[in-house]
């Protein structure tokens, strides 16, 4: 995409600008504010530095938090990415078929996150649900408030049901935008589905899925309503992801300062990791 | 070829819309039916669940509140992100890739921990108005985070 060199497009940027420096970095620094700090009650405080921060870095449950959550978003990225690309490629190209199966794909991003999850908690149930129903009656012992298995086959199946459309709906407008002449050229050089899709569609996806990729790691990284509605956490704390081990912190238990380190901790993990992909997926893109 | 790509597509769409009909299927009975016994459709069909959402009291607040909220945060995306994305993806201008990663960088704060109320407020938050303020901007850090991020993706006219 070739892009004019204009330094007046700062205008265009300011008011975005403006309004994320008022509404994120003023929280931000109260964040850091009470990171620091011992607040007993609104008047008596005391400096105590990294003491919070030291402190998270060795709780137990937040490394467990942490391990979870990791391997619960790589797997979102593992299963949704390339199901995203292999069912935009199944999309169709033209017809009346492209705007009803584009709607009936985009339905799941349009339902609210805690929906999603009261969604799947019916569908799973054991007594209730067609989900836990089936599987119970063809003999897999299935229940999602027992057992961690079944808690964690229920969460991930929410989120790829949630959000594999977003993937999809990205790639197919990668795959729109691909000029004909590319395909023309593959025909007559008799290249085979698996070179066209190696050699030609792949790398023109790179755009798109850089943000795909993002936006799912980001977003399954911070999930917080949905395994909240659906096994709150359990069993145990099976299914207890960070965000959901922050707001227990900052809101049941009321421990500001420590929560407000974690939220830093937590904040900058997402930062360092989203970095790496960024880098090395514009990197690759342009090599 | 063709044929597994349409089976692909259909199997993905079920997959998609079954748990909707299950939601829809359960919100057309009434509790007893629904937890005395198992039926792929509603036995005795019944409104009565939507009719209640629409006249108990208790909702109409919601809805209210939730539209204020739809409004408030419509008109501040539209204006304030629009631009911003036209911005990034027509144009390049000193610090573009940096000021993009920044932008980006406030989409990745969890939203818990914006949860952390103030000290003051904590004790009696009566403040309606500005509560919702809080809402309403960190959800639209969200939204200009995304609207930038698919802009680059739609083609150039």
């Amino acid at each position: 995409m070739n892009k004019v060199e204009n330094n007046r497009a700062w205008f265009l940027v300011l008011p975005v600008l403006l309004l994320v420096a008022f509404s994120a970095v003023i929280p931000l620094m109260t964040v850091v504010n009470y990171s620091i700090q011992d607040i007993l009650d609104p008047h008596t405080r005391f400096f105590v530095g990294d003491e919070w921060f030291r402190e998270m870095l060795r709780d137990s449950q937040l490394q467990s938090a942490l391990g979870r959550q990791l391997i619960f978003s790589f797997s979102v990225l593992a299963i949704q990415i390339p199901l995203g690309i292999a069912i935009a490629l199944c999309m169709p190209t033209r017809g009346i078929w492209v705007a009803i199966s584009l709607v009936l794909v985009a339905l799941p991003l349009l339902v609210p996150w805690n929906v999603v999850g009261t969604i799947w908690q019916l569908f799973a149930r054991g007594d209730i649900g067609l989900l836990g129903v089936t599987l119970n009656s063809i003999g897999i012992e299935y229940n999602y408030t027992r057992g961690s298995t079944a808690a964690w086959f229920t969460v991930l199946a929410m989120d790829v049901w949630h959000w594999t459309s977003l993937v999809v709906l990205l790639c197919y407008s990668g795959l729109r935008a691909i000029p004909d002449a590319y395909y023309q050229a593959a025909r007559i050089d008799g290249a085979s589905r698996i070179a066209v899709f190696r050699y030609i569609q792949l790398p023109r996806l790179a755009g798109v899925l850089t943000i795909a990729v993002l936006l799912r790691f980001m977003d399954s990284f911070m999930i917080y309503a949905e395994p909240f509605v659906l096994t709150g956490g359990g069993p145990g704390s099976s299914t207890t992801f960070l965000s959901q081990h922050l707001a227990t912190m900052a809101i049941a238990q009321f421990d500001v300062s420590r929560a407000a380190a974690f939220s830093l901790i937590y904040f900058l993990i997402i930062l360092a990791i989203s970095w790496v992909f960024y880098t090395i997926i514009t990197r690759a893109t342009k090599d | 070829m063709e044929r597994t790509k349409k089976i692909g597509l259909i199997v993905y769409i079920l997959f998609l819309m079954i748990p909707i009909y299950w939601l829809i299927n359960l919100s057309l009975q009434p509790n007893r039916d629904i937890m005395g016994s198992f039926s792929l459709y509603p036995q005795n069909l019944t409104f009565d669940n939507y009719r209640r959402i629409f006249t108990e009291a208790g909702w109409a607040r919601g809805y209210l509140n939730s539209l204020i909220y739809v409004l408030m945060n419509t008109v501040i995306s539209i204006t304030v992100a629009l631009p911003a994305a036209y911005a990034f993806s027509r144009y390049k201008f000193i610090g573009d890739k940096h000021l993009f990663f920044w932008l980006l960088t406030n989409r990745m704060a969890p939203p818990a921990v914006f949860l952390l109320p103030p000290p003051r407020q904590s004790a009696s938050s009566t403040c309606i108005s500005r509560s919702r303020w809080r809402i309403v901007c960190s959800r639209s850090r969200w939204r200009s985070g995304f609207s930038k991020g698919s802009c680059p993706a739609c083609p150039r006219k």
